[in-house]
């Protein structure tokens, strides 16, 4: 895990957390809880990072 | 895109995250049938394209490009077919719907697929001229030589 895995990382952290707020409508509407539709798509979307980093994991970078 | 950049995996996270999108809600509506409910104007529209049978289509399209986004095979392909659903669902939640919730997901959707297509288009670039001949696809082996854009079988 070198420092721009983990920038990549932190950034996709921040795009869940704006689709979990857009979503819910935490802090801006009428509060709605996350609904499967989001919790597959951040079920999908973290699954395929965290295999990617997995695969990569002894590749040397080109 | 080299694997050194942030982009990369960044890219990729939100090609995941379209796809599962995607798929969830085409195959949510294969099995469940289920249409949101959706006030006014919009409403119409959308109960309207079910009447023509256009909303199932875009359903079972969701299901294809989903697949095709999320598992990685004619990603870009995948995402030029789902961009003109991407375009009225962006459209419709912004402008016409226009609830809080909508004015989110509505430019949501547009982000995703633009920003992807963005990501992907450099394959497209070299294609992309003021002056193209026509090439058949069945002839698109023959576009693979330095001077892309004029057809090869003209003389």
């Amino acid at each position: 895990m070198d420092k721009n895995k983990w920038i990549a990382i932190v950034v996709c952290l921040v795009l869940t957390a704006a689709a979990y707020i857009g979503s819910t409508g935490l802090f801006y509407t009428d509060f709605r809880p996350i609904r499967n539709y989001d919790l597959i798509a951040f079920a999908g979307s973290w699954g395929g990072l965290i295999y990617m980093l997995i695969r990569d994991r002894k590749k040397k970078d080109d | 895109m080299s694997n050194r950049s942030p982009w990369y995996y960044i890219i990729h996270w939100l090609r995941f995250y379209f796809g599962a999108h995607l798929l969830f809600s085409g195959i949510r509506y294969a099995a469940t049938g289920y249409v949101p409910e959706i006030p006014g104007i919009g409403g119409e529209w959308v109960q309207a394209n079910a009447n023509i049978y256009l909303y199932q289509t875009v359903k079972y399209l969701e299901i294809l490009t989903g697949a095709m986004v999320f598992f990685n095979r004619f990603t870009l392909l995948g995402l030029i077919l789902e961009f003109p659903t991407t375009i009225n669902i962006f459209w419709l939640n912004t402008f016409v719907v226009a609830t809080p919730r909508q004015l989110f997901t509505g430019p949501q959707e547009l982000f995703m697929n633009g920003l992807l297509l963005l990501a992907y288009s450099g394959w497209m670039y070299a294609v992309v001229k003021p002056k193209l001949d026509p090439l058949w696809i069945w002839n698109g082996a023959l576009a693979y030589q330095p001077d892309i854009g004029k057809s090869p079988l003209r003389k």
